[in-house]
């Protein structure tokens, strides 16, 4: 049987790391995939509190969770090839320009 | 029984480390595909862990929904996007010590819990179905119209091409 705390640790330190990704980046297909990082550690950490607390439950939340991110990444990809494709970059700053 | 316990923390150490290399890969590749295709990695990784954990469908399901639509979505998207990656030089200090500090309180958060051991999950598939129809039709609505949305979505974006 592993120890909760070494889950938590791996959780905590994915999650850490796609924070710290998410943060330097300019570039939005590095940023999105950082915030996938983030997803990650919280879809492992979702299914080990609900392991212990309530399996059914975690169970059927992590299939809305994980259905709901594939929707999110299929509307986000599509804005950063269209931000592209207007200003040939994909550095977040130049989205500022799309205000009117 | 001992040889078991051995394996299962061998096994969840290696996933481990393959989890957090792959996770540095993604966000310190040059190339934006080698960080999607690296994400993948991240993503078959927690499967694994997930899997470990009693849940066999939900990572089937991760490993399916996930890793083979959406992260592949990402690559291939990755490829009409040739582009250097810009990153805040000058931040990169502080970035790592809010990650740092981030993940502490992350952890102290979760450890106020107090949850020791895992247990191992085992759950039927068919009392699960029920379970999503008669309890929780509303969201199993919400994400079907997010995905027919997605859809009307790709099929907008590709005829915008077109023009």
């Amino acid at each position: 049987m592993i120890d909760a705390l070494w889950v938590f640790i791996v959780s905590a330190a994915l999650f850490a790391i796609g924070a710290y990704g998410a943060v330097i980046h300019r570039n939005a297909v590095r940023i999105l995939i950082s915030l996938e990082l983030m997803f990650n550690a919280e879809l492992l950490l979702l299914l080990a509190l609900a392991s212990y607390v309530n399996p059914m439950n975690g169970f059927i939340l992590s299939l809305f969770v994980i259905a709901l991110t594939s929707s999110e990444i299929g509307v986000i990809v599509p804005i950063i090839v269209l931000l592209f494709r207007r200003f040939k970059s994909t550095d977040v700053f130049q989205a500022s320009r799309l205000r009117g | 029984m001992f040889l078991n316990e051995v394996l299962e923390v061998g096994a969840f150490t290696a996933i481990s480390l393959y989890i957090l290399v792959s996770a540095l890969i993604a966000i310190k590749a040059k190339d934006s595909i080698y960080a999607a295709a690296a994400l993948g990695m991240v993503g078959l990784g927690i499967a694994g862990l997930i899997a470990m954990l009693g849940y066999g469908y939900v990572a089937a399901f991760h490993v399916v929904i996930y890793v083979g639509a959406a992260v592949t979505f990402v690559t291939f998207s990755v490829l009409m996007l040739r582009e250097q990656p810009a990153e805040f030089k000058e931040i990169k200090v502080l970035a790592a010590l809010n990650a740092l500090l981030l993940a502490g309180v992350y952890l102290l958060a979760i450890r106020s819990t107090g949850i020791g051991e895992l247990g191992s999950v085992y759950l039927n598939l068919g009392e699960v179905a029920r379970v999503i129809i008669e309890q929780y039709w509303f969201p199993l609505l919400i994400v079907f119209v997010s995905l027919a949305t997605i859809m009307i979505e790709g099929i907008i974006v590709a005829r915008g091409e077109e023009k």
